[in-house]
């Protein structure tokens, strides 16, 4: 079977990202390896701990990687059209892991389409976040889905269904009890563990998790004001109606935006928030 | 009710900041988070050890 030509994958140098790029990279000739740095995220620089060895197993050829600033683009996805917002949606403004998600999604568009890409992973998956993260919903994604297609861009996750890692409870983080993984659960830790990129099937919070990725706590404020209040208040279903309807609102404006841009519109926003 | 009122007070001033501000604020915010977290952790680890040994 032929080939497909290229490909851009998100890459944040964790398990579910690294797991995307060993079920792609054999289905394409060359992988666009994506990273974002903005203003509060820290040791980006970690991110090429994986990408070094992603190389030397892969090819040094296979891979172009490219790192791209987002502080303006996360700023006009927060704030753009914020007052309607505000009222709208109150402390769903402060979803920073959406949000940003977003920047970079409507950043990599526009990376596609200076060099004529039109598929577009990530390592997206169902249950991060305890299931509830503001970037990995169900809901969400679809509207980042939809937001691609109106570029003619696929986008998707080929890590999406698989399982996460099972969180451990206070008792067993202390050693208090014993609890064990069901065997057959394959995570995406379990199969970078079978291809034998990692010595253990899960190193999410471990310090070599801690190596591999860029360093970001800006979401504890979002977990507190959804989490813990929005969601024990109204419940997760109301919560990810919400959540569905306010990046659609986001996704609408971005559209509308990254349009102007395309048709040369001499008053379109990004002309000053490209970078 | 204690609990909304403390999340209104902390997430209620990082709706009006701006860009650079609201960061900061919510990096420093997770720092103290975090900070307490390890405190807890640490602590009822070391009573469990302490507790172990005198029970040995």
């Amino acid at each position: 079977m032929a080939k497909n030509k290229e490909a851009v994958i998100l890459y944040s140098g964790g398990t579910d990202s690294t797991c995307a790029v060993f079920l792609k990279a054999p289905e394409f000739e060359k992988i666009h390896l994506i990273s974002y740095r903005r203003y509060g995220i820290f040791n980006t620089s970690n991110i090429d701990y994986n990408v070094a060895r992603l190389q030397s197993l892969f090819g040094k050829d296979k891979f172009v990687r490219t790192v791209i600033d987002i502080d303006k683009m996360y700023k006009l996805v927060v704030y753009d059209n914020y007052f309607k917002n505000l009222f709208k949606f109150g402390f769903f403004n402060l979803a920073v892991c959406g949000l940003c998600k977003m920047a970079m999604h409507m950043r990599t568009i526009l990376y596609c389409i200076d060099n004529g890409i039109d598929t577009v992973f990530d390592g997206a998956n169902k249950d991060a976040g305890s299931g509830i993260a503001t970037d990995q919903v169900k809901e969400v994604v679809s509207v980042i889905t939809d937001l691609y297609k109106s570029f003619n861009i696929s986008y998707s996750s080929p890590v999406y269904e698989m399982n996460g890692p099972k969180n451990l409870t206070w008792q067993a983080k202390l050693g208090l009890s014993k609890e064990e993984e069901p065997e057959d659960v394959k995570t995406t830790g379990t199969f970078l563990k079978e291809k034998g990129f990692f010595d253990s099937d899960n190193v999410k919070g471990s310090l070599i998790d801690k190596k591999m990725q860029a360093r970001c706590f800006q979401q504890f404020l979002s977990n507190m004001a959804l989490n813990s209040h929005f969601i024990e208040k109204y419940g997760v279903e109301k919560y990810k109606k919400t959540l569905h309807e306010f990046f659609t609102a986001k996704s609408q404006r971005m559209t509308m935006h990254i349009k102007d841009f395309l048709n040369g519109k001499e008053n379109s926003i990004l002309f000053r928030y490209k970078q | 009710m204690i609990k909304t009122f403390f999340i209104y007070l902390v997430c209620g001033p990082a709706l009006l900041m701006p860009c650079k501000m609201r960061i900061i604020y919510a990096e420093l915010f997770g720092w103290t988070v975090q900070g307490f977290y390890y405190i807890y952790y640490s602590t009822m680890k070391i009573l469990l050890n302490e507790l172990k040994n005198g029970k040995k």
